[in-house]
């Protein structure tokens, strides 16, 4: 039998079914494995051994109850757990328990599985490398001298080097497809209102949803009917049912329409990431999928847009950051001013900094029209771009989830603006509040993993999850491991 | 449109947000940098007056529950967190002069 912690969740609900394997044989082996390799891939800022064992034996003995029983899974730094240090990967943040549980905590919890460790991320999730951690940059389990994506670089790192059945993190402009892509698992951003962000430490309240990272699709669709629905504690989750998600993956792409984007396929894009997705679109032609070229003709601007709202959103979330109620605060302050601006200016590192100066800049006075304004109605443009191909019968669109492979440690960490283009793929996504998942579609010469994105309409993740199954039941890209 | 030292300056004070002069150089700087890129809205870009501003991807609707009491947090939970506390409240440095 292959090693336990290789498994998908799936296959292990499987075994424990036939009662060949309990809940805490998988807690051990997922532990040991993270044991041995987090040392190189350093995807974890904890791991809750001890309490992990505790909740899987007390999983098990409730015999063979909830979706998800005795299942490991690895959580982002910036979900609430109640009790548990979370912090952002920030400073400010340090020595943090949240009193309450985040609402997707408490349906994990509901179902049984095992909350393992917190995943490391860029602080406050601003970064697309994961160096921007005030603990450790995580690495790229292929490769250790790149970087594994970010944000969620710690919640996609730990699923592909095995230390993690199953990861939840966050998606504001690709924080969650972008690691999967880099890291050769697979991430999924459902639409805006899917999931409950209760407990979610804010970023850019518009644009943020939590998704799960996996190692294939089934998973993917078993955790989202997981996480999914109503809360009434997050006004902008929206009360429409959750389908079976399960259900949607017939394994087979016929019939499907995609559409593919002429601007995402740009001058600057890598040859054996363009390469690798042009094959992933013959090869669905070639089981029955009907292809067709569509315009985005907005795209262009989606970065610009993105960054103007998503650091206005920031710097005004960010503002409960003030030595108050939580977290760190200076020492001896003068007065309550002298408190709020060396309690943030110790605090926060350098890129949360930046996107507070430019979120504040874009949201002041004089330049508010010009900035904030003006990118609001280029969103409504993006927007409109993808309601009318979905209108126009198109079931999904595919395209490319980051236009290079992981890049060395160091490479962007000095030009912020050659960071942000990273996710020139992803942002326009997030922006009109659509849900997409990245999937692994090939690999590099030099064994780095190629991700596709395939994007749905408004709260059609079943669709998308359907083609994203029948793609993988076709090739066996997803089933590659990295050597450790 | 550039942005100077001083205007980074302003923008942190608004922000109660304190910076070293080293820091306030290399943002104002890489600022440049990322508006110029942000300002092909306004040089490529013509809206007409009739795109409303699109601040959420779904149509706004206020939900409201039921006006009912129920309890709270406790606030021996609330405040567990809090850098200084005086029996149930957050301290905080004299805000009102004498």
């Amino acid at each position: 039998m292959d090693n336990l912690y290789s498994l998908t969740a799936n296959e292990l609900l499987a075994l424990m079914d036939k009662r060949s394997v309990r809940p805490e044989d998988i807690i051990e082996s997922v532990c040991s494995r993270a044991q041995s390799v987090d040392g190189k891939v350093k995807g974890y800022l904890s791991i809750d051994r001890e309490g992990a064992l505790a909740r899987a034996a007390a999983a098990g003995s409730r015999a063979a109850q909830g979706k998800l029983r005795g299942i490991p899974v690895a959580i982002k730094d910036n979900i609430c757990i109640e009790g548990e240090l979370t912090t952002c990967a920030s400073k400010i943040l340090r020595g943090f328990r949240p009193p309450y549980n985040a609402t997707v905590i408490e349906k994990l919890k509901a179902e049984g599985a095992v909350v393992l460790g917190r995943a490391n991320m860029d602080e406050f999730a601003f970064g697309s490398s994961c160096e921007n951690s005030s603990y450790f940059p995580t690495l790229n389990p292929w490769d250790t001298s790149r970087i594994p994506g970010g944000s969620s670089g710690g919640s996609a790192a730990v699923v592909a080097a095995d230390e993690a059945v199953m990861a939840l993190g966050s998606d504001t402009g690709g924080s969650i497809r972008q690691p999967a892509a880099l890291c050769g698992v697979v991430g999924m951003k459902p639409t805006y209102g899917r999931v409950s962000r209760y407990g979610l430490i804010a970023f850019a309240s518009s644009l943020d949803q939590i998704g799960p990272l996996t190692k294939d699709v089934r998973d993917s669709a078993l955790l989202l009917g997981v996480i999914a629905g109503y809360d009434e504690k997050d006004s902008t989750s929206v009360n429409i049912p959750v389908p079976d998600y399960l259900s949607c993956l017939t394994g087979d792409i016929r019939g499907m329409k995609i559409g593919i984007p002429k601007e995402y396929f740009v001058d600057g894009m890598d040859k054996e990431v363009d390469a690798a997705v042009k094959e992933a679109i013959a090869l669905l032609k070639g089981k029955g999928a009907q292809v067709s070229e569509v315009s985005l003709p907005h795209t262009e601007y989606a970065v610009a847009v993105y960054y103007i709202l998503a650091t206005a959103e920031a710097s005004s979330n960010l503002a409960r950051f003030d030595g108050v109620q939580f977290g760190h605060r200076c020492e001896d302050p003068q007065n309550i001013l002298d408190m709020y601006e060396r309690t943030r200016g110790e605090g926060f590192g350098a890129e949360a900094k930046r996107r507070i100066i430019l979120g504040t800049y874009v949201l002041s006075s004089g330049y508010y029209d010009a900035y904030y304004l003006k990118a609001q109605k280029v969103r409504a443009l993006i927007k409109d771009d993808f309601d009318r191909v979905f209108k126009a019968g198109l079931d999904c669109i595919l395209t490319p989830t980051s236009p290079t492979p992981a890049f060395r440690v160091g490479e962007r960490s000095s030009d912020p603006l050659s960071m942000y283009l990273s996710d020139i793929f992803t942002i326009s996504v997030n922006l009109a509040g659509v849900p997409a998942i990245s999937v692994p579609c090939g690999f590099t010469k030099s064994g780095l993993p190629i991700g596709m994105q395939l994007i749905g309409d408004f709260f059609r993740e079943g669709k998308i999850l359907r083609a994203a199954h029948a793609y993988e039941c076709y090739t066996d890209w997803h089933k590659r491991s990295p050597i450790l | 449109m550039s942005i100077k030292d001083d205007k980074v300056k302003y923008v942190a004070r608004l922000a109660r947000l304190k910076l070293t002069d080293q820091e306030v150089s290399l943002i104002a700087r890489q600022l440049d940098g990322i508006l110029g890129y942000v300002d092909k809205l306004n040089e490529r870009l013509d809206i007409s007056k009739d795109v409303p501003p699109m601040s959420h991807p779904h149509a706004a609707s206020n939900p409201f529950r039921e006006d009912k009491a129920r309890p709270s947090a406790p606030s021996e939970a609330v405040l567990s967190n809090a850098p200084q506390k005086k029996g149930d409240f957050f301290k905080v440095p004299r805000i009102i002069e004498e």
